[in-house]
């Protein structure tokens, strides 16, 4: 997305870790923030004050001591917001889901807009969420403001059209051997039921003609399913960059 | 009764969600209260409903910055009680490991520090320097956080003869960013004035409050699990770094110097890594009856996994003791006395990681509330049976209390 696309005005954006994650994606936004990834460059500024912030990044999922915090934060933004979740813990609680002090999923509290999957989600595809959300924002924006405010879009568009493409700087990609988006071979694969034994968040399914089903959302991505298949079924790929605003979508099963 | 300011759970001087209180007498703290358990996972239950395979996995999650130790204590623990040797290979590409997460981590709390005293550049620069560690750790173990590379019996991945290349000649470029760091954060007139003869621990309170790791180095205390020898860490010539001031000024000087203390060992061990296998070639399910203990120098401190094993194919019990837990106890000894304006740098001088810190709290699911309860309500008539725990506790109501 370029900077034309996001209007004239730049979000803010604030992080909202809480608590029921490993923090893993908490560093991974400050390192979002350095020189090498630099989400300034989007003019989009790291606030530290919820009631100036317009897109929150959530990461980690909701304890129940932080409930009532977190929904108090929440309704100190100002509206119209975008929340985005940061990896599979803000997405479903992932790993953590079974434990007893955890609700899940947090969007049953919170709409949210953007959901970065990964675990931890490598610092490009948070750019990516982070954008996808303030996208959202502004059209929540015209929303609000009624026929005037799209309007006013309308003209804007013509007005500061500027008829010079930006550079597309392709996504740099992840080295050999990252741990991303799995490949499975069914005809392969001789249904064992090893990965879904060692599985440490429990997302592998068997389904009923002995072939196997991964949830993404619910993935730690450490690859135990690729290391215990004895006839290499399961091959994980760099492919890292996971951002949606549909985490049911089929999308993100592997089958 | 004084007057309060509360800090947190969200707030800007805190990585993670975490409440104290700091009761105030103008602008001098009198008294602190902590509360903890914003962070509860309930970790140590899920992982008695793990396999022994699947709790390495989910006790790295225990933390973001430290996983790594927390899978090494963890298989150390497992080894133990399987007595399983591990391949010397695999030893030394753990020790590696484990130091270049002690890199990371320390120049991320070297950032966060300078953003704390409103040095920006210098928290960029940090940030800049820490993505080069970050780069190999990438490569290598292919993920920039959970490294997943330890397995019971051995490691998942191997160092290649590249890689081995690359390792050795990041860190030069590394060594000389680190040391260009370390003159900049001693020069500083701001920095010197801000830290020294601030949040002062002496040594006697360190070793009654039983702190750990760079905090209890920093106030002349002698301990560090490294110096004990597990892993591959006899062979790496480690060298102890101890101050005896005990102020941040301290602090910050015992993480500067193990900087570079860690860059040297990762050098020696990548040119001394022996050949040989990386794993032991057999896979455990059920492990007989049995206890055992694993432990590990974390960036914070010493972590230790206490594992119970009833010949099940997963683990009975882990009881996981992490170091910002014990220095949490600290915090109201280098606070009192102190203005309101260093509680953040006194805060973060602690390297504070809650999200390994909650573990026991006592929630009451219609309010929401916390309370801090003391080991004779949760077990009636056994509060001579568990002196450490109940220490901790009473540690902890005393704080409430005052």
């Amino acid at each position: 997305m370029s900077i034309i696309k996001l209007g004239k005005n730049f979000p803010q954006i604030f992080r909202f870790g809480c608590g029921g994650g490993c923090n893993g994606c908490d560093i991974e936004v400050i390192a979002a923030l350095n020189p090498k990834y630099q989400l300034e460059k989007f003019w989009i500024k790291h606030k530290e004050n919820p009631r100036y912030a317009d897109i929150l990044l959530l990461t980690g999922s909701i304890n129940k001591k932080i409930k009532n915090d977190a929904l108090k934060l929440y309704n100190q933004t100002p509206e119209p917001r975008a929340m985005v979740a940061v990896g599979n813990c803000a997405c479903t609680g992932e790993i953590f889901r079974d434990a007893y002090g955890i609700i899940t999923p947090p969007d049953k509290l919170f709409p949210i807009d953007a959901y970065i999957i990964g675990c931890p989600p490598k610092p490009e595809a948070i750019l990516q969420g982070v954008l996808m959300a303030a996208g959202k924002l502004e059209n929540k924006k015209i929303e609000a403001g009624g026929i005037i405010s799209q309007l006013k879009r309308i003209l804007r568009a013509i007005l500061d059209y500027v008829p010079t493409k930006f550079p597309k700087t392709p996504l740099p990609q992840a080295p050999k051997g990252y741990r991303g988006r799995m490949k499975y071979y069914p005809d392969k694969c001789i249904g064992c039921g090893l990965c879904v034994r060692f599985c440490p968040s429990r997302t592998i399914e068997m389904k009923e003609n002995k072939k196997i089903r991964i949830g993404l959302t619910n993935c730690t991505f450490c690859a135990t399913c690729e290391e215990v298949c004895p006839v290499h079924a399961i091959e994980m790929t760099p492919d890292y960059l996971m951002v949606t605003n549909d985490r049911k979508s089929e999308k993100w099963f592997v089958e | 009764m004084h007057d309060f300011i509360p800090i947190g759970p969200f707030h800007p001087a805190l990585w993670e969600p975490e409440y104290f209180k700091l009761y105030v007498h103008g602008d001098e703290i009198v008294d602190v209260g902590i509360y903890l358990g914003f962070n509860h996972k309930g970790i140590e239950k899920l992982l008695e409903s793990k396999n022994w395979y699947q709790a390495i996995f989910t006790s790295e999650r225990i933390c973001g910055i430290c996983g790594i130790v927390h899978t090494s204590a963890y298989c150390q623990a497992v080894e133990n009680l399987l007595e399983l040797e591990v391949p010397l290979r695999a030893n030394y590409i753990r020790s590696i490991m484990n130091e270049c997460e002690r890199i990371q981590s320390h120049l991320l709390w070297l950032g966060l520090t300078s953003h704390q005293i409103g040095l920006e550049t210098l928290f960029m620069r940090c940030l800049s320097t820490r993505e080069l560690m970050m780069d190999i750790v990438e490569i290598f173990s292919g993920s920039r956080v959970h490294y997943g590379i330890n397995t019971i019996g051995g490691v998942r991945r191997d160092i290649s003869k590249e890689q081995s290349k690359e390792i050795s000649e990041s860190m030069k470029k590394l060594k000389k960013e680190c040391e260009g760091l370390r003159e900049i954060f001693l020069s500083n007139p701001t920095i010197n004035r801000r830290f020294t003869n601030i949040g002062v621990l002496k040594k006697n309170r360190a070793e009654e409050l039983s702190a750990v790791g760079p905090v209890a180095r920093a106030s002349g205390v002698h301990m560090d699990v490294r110096e004990i020898g597990y892993f591959a860490y006899p062979d790496s010539g480690f060298k102890m770094i101890t101050r005896s001031t005990g102020d941040c000024m301290a602090r910050l000087q015992v993480r500067l110097d193990e900087l570079l203390e860690s860059l040297h060992m990762i050098e020696t061990l990548n040119d001394r890594i022996p050949i040989g296998e990386v794993k032991v070639p057999r896979r455990f399910m059920k492990i007989e009856f049995g206890e055992s203990m694993g432990r590990v120098e974390a960036p914070r401190g010493e972590v230790i996994h206490f594992v119970i094993s009833k010949g099940d194919i997963g683990p009975y019990r882990v009881r996981i003791r992490t170091p910002s837990y014990a220095n949490n106890q600290c915090l109201r000894d280098m606070l009192v006395g102190c203005t309101i304006t260093d509680a953040a740098v006194i805060i973060e001088s602690l390297d504070p990681c809650f999200s390994c810190t909650d573990r026991a709290l006592v929630v009451d699911e219609k309010t929401g509330k916390g309370k801090v309860t003391n080991l004779e309500e949760l077990v009636p008539g056994h509060s001579h049976m568990d002196i450490h725990l109940s220490s901790h506790h009473q540690d902890r109501s005393s704080h409430e209390h005052h």
